[in-house]
């Protein structure tokens, strides 16, 4: 039993075949109604099985010219479609002729169970001509420019639906892009492995490098970067390949000349052959001078601590002359000058705790700033 | 019987005079050195028994000395006392770690100094 299948979308044929063959049908599947038509000159056709929307003859097309062929009107014709599904469509494909309208998608099952059913009836009965009624060609014409007309309607709001919901996330991408923190750039990977051209930048990133967009589009990284950094692009490419993402403190070069310090985030990425690389850039101006600034006062507490500790010892020393002195003196003044001395010490033994504190504040401020080195000497 | 010698190397000079005179009363010899160049290359000469060390010294500090003499052969073992101000005196771990076998805290008391010194001497029956 041979079973003529028409679809231009290859995936419903091939699952109109898989599921047909699997029942013991052979099929025959073509993409629209002009080859259903050279296929049934050549094959035996037992049965048709016709998507609406197709391209060159539609399926109301094919259907009217199989049902008002005396040699194929005995074939029965199954609309199978997913798009034509108002009643007004299954009334027009009745008229044509057709002996069943089935709505995509359908239970494989109740599919079949449907086909059987029609190719079981006795051929006489099935023609289908008991519920045909031959429109004349300006009735059929009329009909048939509506329901296409209906349909085309449909699909344009349908595709209008699509492409603002497209257009919506497309903005919200471009917002995300643009309204970032940070600058972006993306660039292409040469086929040699070489950072080459920005292909994309936003509107921080110009900000950033004092270049318009279509300027920056013109230029390549190695012209936004220092020599400095880009004398590391063959360690950066290693690493990329290796872990995909990077991240470093890193330097740019303006279009004034000024070098920007920058936190930079990459990621590469592959779009078949092509290669590119997706560039975070953070501006750490502020965040290196505020590390500068707080270095500097970690070098001013070092050397008040210092002078301090200097000093403490200073006026001790001379504290021992004069108590070495009274311990030999008959002087009855003697113990007054040795409170003297005993007081004195305690003020600088508070001067002494102060210094103690200001330590530890230094200590926690190194800690919490993971400062290692702050001396000019180091 | 030759006295018992002791190096102090301190830069202030009222401080020297002080120490000086309380050592040397108590029968000790005191050789002088008013800077860590000075004190090292003395106590490699002059090999003496124990090392009075001040914290407070200009160009290499206290704690470079102390770590200095605990390296050169010769002099590794001599004791040495650290004399500080109290704000030093905190960092007690940090002088011990750089050498010193002990530690006196400033202002100095002529009443007990020396015999904060006494117990430090190697080899106390010898004297």
């Amino acid at each position: 039993m041979n079973v003529l299948v028409i679809d231009d979308q290859f995936i419903n044929r091939y699952l109109l075949e898989k599921l047909l063959t699997g029942y013991g049908y052979s099929v025959i599947s073509v993409e629209d109604g002009v080859e259903a038509l050279e296929k049934l000159k050549t094959e035996k056709i037992d049965l048709i099985i016709s998507d609406i929307l197709l391209p060159r003859m539609d399926g109301f097309q094919l259907c009217r010219e199989v049902k008002q062929n005396p040699e194929y009107n005995k074939i029965p014709f199954i609309f199978y479609t997913a798009a034509y599904t108002e009643q007004k469509d299954r009334e027009f494909a009745e008229s044509l002729g057709a002996d069943r309208f089935i709505v995509k998608p359908t239970d494989p099952t109740e599919f079949i169970t449907i086909i059987r059913d029609l190719v079981q009836d006795i051929p006489e009965e099935l023609s289908g001509t008991h519920k045909t009624i031959i429109l004349g060609e300006n009735e059929y014409l009329s009909e048939h420019n509506k329901r296409l007309i209906h349909q085309l309607e449909k699909k344009l709001t349908e595709l209008e639906r699509v492409n603002k919901a497209l257009r919506m996330s497309e903005k919200r991408y471009k917002d995300l892009f643009e309204y970032a923190n940070d600058a972006i750039i993306l660039h292409e990977i040469t086929p040699t492995g070489e950072f080459g051209r920005i292909l994309e930048a936003n509107g921080v990133a110009s900000e950033l490098l004092g270049y318009s967009h279509d300027e920056l589009l013109l230029k390549t990284m190695a012209e936004i970067d220092t020599a400095k950094q880009s004398a590391h692009y063959p360690e950066f490419m290693s690493s990329l390949q290796m872990k995909k993402n990077l991240t470093f403190e890193g330097e740019h070069l303006t279009k004034e000349g000024n070098v920007i310090p920058v936190e930079i985030s990459a990621h590469l990425y592959e779009e078949n052959v092509n290669r590119f690389c997706l560039v975070i850039c953070r501006d750490i101006t502020f965040r290196k001078r505020a590390r500068g600034e707080l270095k500097q006062a970690i070098i001013q507490i070092d050397e008040n601590l210092h002078q301090i500790a200097t000093i403490g010892d200073e006026i001790r020393n001379p504290l021992s002359i004069i108590m070495s002195c009274c311990e030999d003196c008959e002087n009855c003044q003697k113990n007054t000058v040795l409170d003297a001395v005993l007081e004195i010490d305690s003020f600088i033994r508070r001067l002494d705790l102060g210094s103690i504190d200001s330590e530890k504040v230094r200590n926690v401020l190194l800690r919490i700033n993971g400062i290692k080195k702050y001396r000019i000497d180091e | 019987m030759m006295s018992r010698k002791i190096l102090v190397i301190e830069d202030n000079e009222q401080n020297m005079y002080l120490m000086h005179f309380l050592l040397e009363s108590h029968g000790y010899t005191v050789i002088e050195a008013e800077n860590g160049h000075i004190g090292i290359q003395k106590a490699i000469d002059e090999n003496p028994e124990i090392i009075l060390l001040d914290i407070q010294l200009p160009e290499m500090d206290g704690y470079e000395i102390a770590g200095i003499i605990r390296k050169t052969p010769g002099i590794d073992t001599i004791p040495i006392i650290a004399v500080t101000s109290y704000a030093m005196a905190g960092d007690k771990e940090r002088i011990l770690a750089a050498g010193a076998t002990d530690y006196i805290e400033k202002p100095i008391n002529p009443a007990t100094f020396v015999s904060q010194i006494a117990p430090h001497f190697p080899d106390r029956d010898q004297s």
